[in-house]
């Protein structure tokens, strides 16, 4: 009896894997080869997430419209590569990059222009005499950004700025499309060491009267920096060059108004004493006078001092200067 | 039966604080601000420098493109500066010629002029409007050129004058035609000679009797005199076609697809005065009213005045909570006084603390009356719940393009929402996103 | 008349989603928009049909003389998800703009306990081929309103301040819930 009933079970599934065999041959549809790759690439749940109606419609899609963006929340980020391959164009949300807002101006640092009282929302209130806030690149703060962002990575905070949860953001630069005051901006994601929070083009002097916090354009970080790697133009804020930038943190020190802030905190450095010739190198390139000891003699770290700029390990002669782990 | 359309309201009337008050001629101010972008289309070139000697009615900018319309000095004087600052339209910098005034007034050589205006010929009166600047004056700033040049396809058979002034607050409309009927009846006579028409409409609210007595004295048996019913928005170009011919405009088109050209009273009469006498447009008729004001005024103000002169003009301000330039429906609000009268500048109101609302907006409670009143029998219920979502592509399909931004429904709604800014922001994302995307 | 009732009571007295509680996934999954919906619901009504009348033939001629009635479930589930294939192949060489059309819907369906269960549930009431053809047509007719409708209100959803907690599936479920006693209204119209 049993045996009969896997028989017919199997004989019912064997007659549909025939027919189904036949069919595939005779109702043979050729497709875009590349198609059938980008959708084994997606991860094949068909929830629904990316808006299409499954994986397959989605791969359509992304074929078919050079626009359509990588908006599946669930694949691997290797695949979203492999896929751009083959599609033989980058797609936007691949991971790396991240969002950086450029302004610290709160309620209390800018000046109002008016009493906004419509909508909530940035992009609403720019349309009213081009927004309360009386600095024209200042954060709104109405959280349009936050509205925006389809992976829950932007927040307003208490002093109504956003703030960019980097564990969260993926780089897809919804928010950067829906500022209105275009002050979010895409960033490598290990690249921004020091960032400028301000990207104001007013004079100083306008920018003086309405913002507390806002660059002056003083040069003090240009004039700093041992790398060169912030420069400041007439009328512009001051601009950071990530790939020279080192973190060191000068010009965080020295900005007047606090507008340049560290975005890493690095590792201090230390000496390794029997290496050491007391040779004060160190103490010579240290712009902060962190080395401390005698000719001769091995030196030692003020580790209040230090703020890990890195140039005494490339200036030692004897190696002796590691960063501290 | 009573010629009107469908929705609109009947705004509280506040015309009376100036309805009646003759208009003067604003003195002479040491400095003059003209924005280069003070109409629709592409901002103009200014053609002086720093430094340089101008003269009252010369040229200062010139038309960049077809929809662009040329600046002139409203005065004599030097220039003092060429660089940004702050357009009461946008509230944004943006660039500017700013004149230093001698105190002389003089006019540029060969101006004012008298000439026969009929004898130019059409073409010519056509490049003449575009030189002089003129734009719409009932606030649209519309370049008047394009509107006078239309495609052949599109045959015009009925001219409207638009002296209906439906905004509750300013009558700088009504005043020009009871102090200078004929300049409008002449301007429109001009346009019906270039348009080679023989028939027009002059449309006037019934809320100005002495207007439309003055005018029905004046006015040519070609020109036929309409009193309108007294109601919100009754000036808009849609709503004053359909009540006076019953015709539709399609959505999305022109007046010009049915034929029909509106133009403002104050537009023609500053045609008439470019045709006539060759003036630009260098000066314009602003109600300055309001209960916030001390002396409401209707004032002959040239174009580029500030507004913190044109306060002090008219006394000063009491209680203010909200300075508008336009009526309470239309006009934008203004956060400085350092903003200069442009070209569309109507009326510059003072509302004070008691007439503004300041409680905010709560949800919509789907009571309809936006439905009912919306004079383009719009969803604006809908268009407002999906405007607080920024769904705009949703809102197309509630013919959100449409919206003619009237206020009507932010004016009776209940809960106090800010439709017409909910549309506003719906439209905004629309353009942008055509603008990214390019579809 | 006896059709009409067995359609009407298929499709509202005994709605498929409301009453029995069946297919509540694609019910949820599938109802974020309106022309998804329908979508959804055009292939829903193609292979519901289809599939009671090849369920229906396989029990009535092998199930029932060779006395496997206890091997219902497993055959059919079999049988459903091999003629699925079937169909989306077919109709992908045949009609492509259908197949784009619903095409997409079709995997969705394969394991889609309502179209099991209303091949179990005709030879559960007895049916006869015509009769099970006409049950299918007004279970998957009601399963695609219900999907129109609740697309239709998740739609307007979208609109309002809905709480943290209550935001996406919990909100879905509760609107559901209370169309549910709606369509119990329906109840004792057909016996």
């Amino acid at each position: 009896m049993t045996l009969l009933a896997a028989a017919l079970l199997g004989g019912i599934g064997l007659v549909c894997a025939l027919v189904l065999g036949v069919a595939a041959m005779t109702f043979a549809v050729e497709m875009d080869p590349r198609e059938k790759l980008v959708l084994d690439l997606l991860p094949g749940a068909n929830c629904g997430a990316c808006g299409y109606a499954g994986c397959a419609a989605f791969a359509h899609a992304l074929l078919e419209n050079p626009e359509t963006e990588m908006v599946c929340p669930a694949i691997h980020e290797n695949d979203v590569k492999k896929i751009s391959e083959i599609l033989e164009r980058k797609l936007a949300s691949l991971g790396g990059m991240i969002a950086s807002v450029c302004c610290k101006g709160t309620v209390k640092d800018v000046a109002d222009n008016y009493i906004y009282e419509g909508p909530l929302e940035c992009r609403a209130a720019q349309l009213i005499a081009g927004g309360s806030k009386a600095c024209a690149y200042g954060c709104l703060g109405l959280g349009t950004c936050e509205q925006v962002c389809p992976f829950d990575a932007i927040h307003i905070g208490e002093d109504h700025l956003p703030y960019v949860d980097k564990e969260k953001c993926t780089g897809c630069g919804k928010c950067v499309i829906a500022c209105p005051r275009h002050i979010i901006r895409l960033a490598p994601f290990d690249l921004p060491k020091c960032e400028v929070r301000c990207i104001s083009k007013d004079s100083p002097k306008e920018v003086k009267k309405i913002c507390s916090t806002g660059c002056i354009g003083c040069m003090a970080c240009e004039q700093v920096c041992p790398f060169n790697a912030v420069t400041v133009m007439k009328n512009s804020a001051a601009r950071i060059t990530h790939t020279k930038c080192t973190g060191c943190g000068l010009c965080v020190k020295v900005c007047p108004v606090d507008v340049i802030e560290s975005v890493i905190e690095l590792k201090k450095a230390s000496i390794l004493k029997d290496k050491c010739n007391g040779c004060s190198i160190c103490s010579q390139v240290c712009p902060v006078d962190a080395p401390k000891g005698e000719l001769k003699n091995p030196y030692t770290i003020d580790e209040a001092k230090c703020m890990g700029c890195g140039i005494c390990i490339d200036k030692c002669p004897k190696k002796a200067i590691e960063k501290r782990l | 039966m009573k010629k009107t359309f469908k929705g609109g309201v009947h705004l509280l009337e506040e015309n009376f604080l100036v309805s009646s008050k003759t208009i003067v001629d604003m003195p002479l101010c040491p400095i003059y601000v003209l924005p280069v972008h003070q109409h629709v289309g592409t901002p103009c070139k200014p053609i002086v420098r720093q430094g340089d000697v101008v003269k009252k009615g010369q040229q200062i900018a010139e038309p960049a493109g077809y929809v662009s319309v040329a600046i002139h000095a409203p005065t004599s004087g030097k220039i003092k500066e060429i660089g940004p600052k702050i357009h009461p339209l946008t509230g944004r910098k943006s660039l500017s010629v700013v004149i230093e005034s001698d105190g002389k007034d003089e006019w540029v050589d060969g101006l004012p002029l008298n000439r026969d205006p009929f004898s130019i010929g059409r073409e010519k009166l056509v490049t003449m409007i575009q030189s002089s600047g003129i734009v719409g004056l009932g606030g649209a700033t519309f370049p008047t050129h394009v509107k006078l040049s239309p495609s052949k396809e599109k045959k015009i058979d009925t001219l409207i004058i638009n002296g209906v002034e439906c905004d509750s607050h300013v009558a700088d409309d009504h005043r020009l035609m009871v102090e200078h009927p004929e300049a409008v009846i002449s301007g429109a006579k001009v346009i019906m000679s270039i348009l080679g028409l023989n028939r027009s409409i002059i449309a006037i609210g019934k809320n100005k009797p002495d207007a439309i007595a003055i005018i029905r004295e004046k006015v040519p048996p070609e020109i036929q005199l309409e009193p309108l019913e007294v109601k919100y928005p009754q000036g808009a170009e849609r709503q004053l076609i359909k009540t006076l011919t019953g015709r539709d405009t399609p959505s999305g088109g022109l007046p010009m697809d049915i034929g029909c050209l509106v133009h403002n009273a104050g537009t023609c009469a500053a045609i008439w005065n470019a045709a006539a006498y060759g003036i630009p447009l260098i000066e314009r008729i602003t109600s300055v009213t309001g209960h916030g004001i001390v002396e409401p005024k209707n004032i002959r103000v040239k174009i580029g005045t500030l507004l913190k002169d044109v306060i002090e003009f008219c006394g000063g301000i009491k209680n203010p909570a909200k300075i508008l330039f336009g009526g309470p429906m239309m006009g934008i609000a203004q956060y400085s006084l350092d903003v200069p009268v442009i070209k569309g500048t109507s009326g510059i109101v003072v509302l004070t603390q008691d007439e503004v609302s300041k409680s905010s907006y709560t949800a919509c409670i789907a009571c309809g009356r936006c439905v009912d009143f919306c004079p383009m029998q719009l969803n604006p219920s809908m268009l407002s719940r999906l405007g607080e979502k920024s769904m705009w592509e949703k809102a197309l399909n509630f013919n959100l393009l449409d919206c003619i931004e009237c206020g009507v429904c932010s004016y009776i709604c209940p809960s106090n929402r800010p439709i017409k800014h909910f549309i506003r922001h719906l439209k905004t994302l629309e353009r942008e996103a055509k603008s990214l995307y390019g579809k | 008349m006896h059709y009409i009732v067995l359609i009407i009571g298929a499709a509202l007295v005994n709605n498929f989603v409301f009453s029995r509680f069946l297919g509540i996934c694609p019910f949820l999954g599938v109802s974020r928009r309106t022309e998804t919906a329908i979508g959804m619901g055009i292939a829903v009504i193609f292979v519901m049909t289809l599939a009671s009348i090849v369920t229906w033939v396989i029990d009535y001629y092998l199930l029932i003389p060779f006395n496997f009635v206890y091997m219902r479930t497993i055959v059919f589930i079999l049988v459903i998800a091999a003629l699925v294939q079937l169909v989306e192949m077919i109709i992908q060489k045949v009609s492509l703009p259908l197949y784009q059309a619903l095409g997409i819907y079709l995997p969705l369906i394969t394991t889609n306990c309502a179209v099991l269960g209303v091949s179990l549930l005709n030879i559960q009431l007895k049916y006869n081929l015509l009769e099970s053809c006409i049950f299918a047509i007004g279970a998957s007719l009601g399963f695609t309103m219900a999907l129109i409708i609740f697309s239709g209100i998740r739609e307007d959803l979208d609109l309002n301040d809905i709480p943290e907690a209550f935001q996406g599936t919990p909100i879905a479920l509760i609107t559901a819930g209370i169309l549910s006693l709606a369509f119990m209204g329906f109840s004792g119209l057909v016996k």
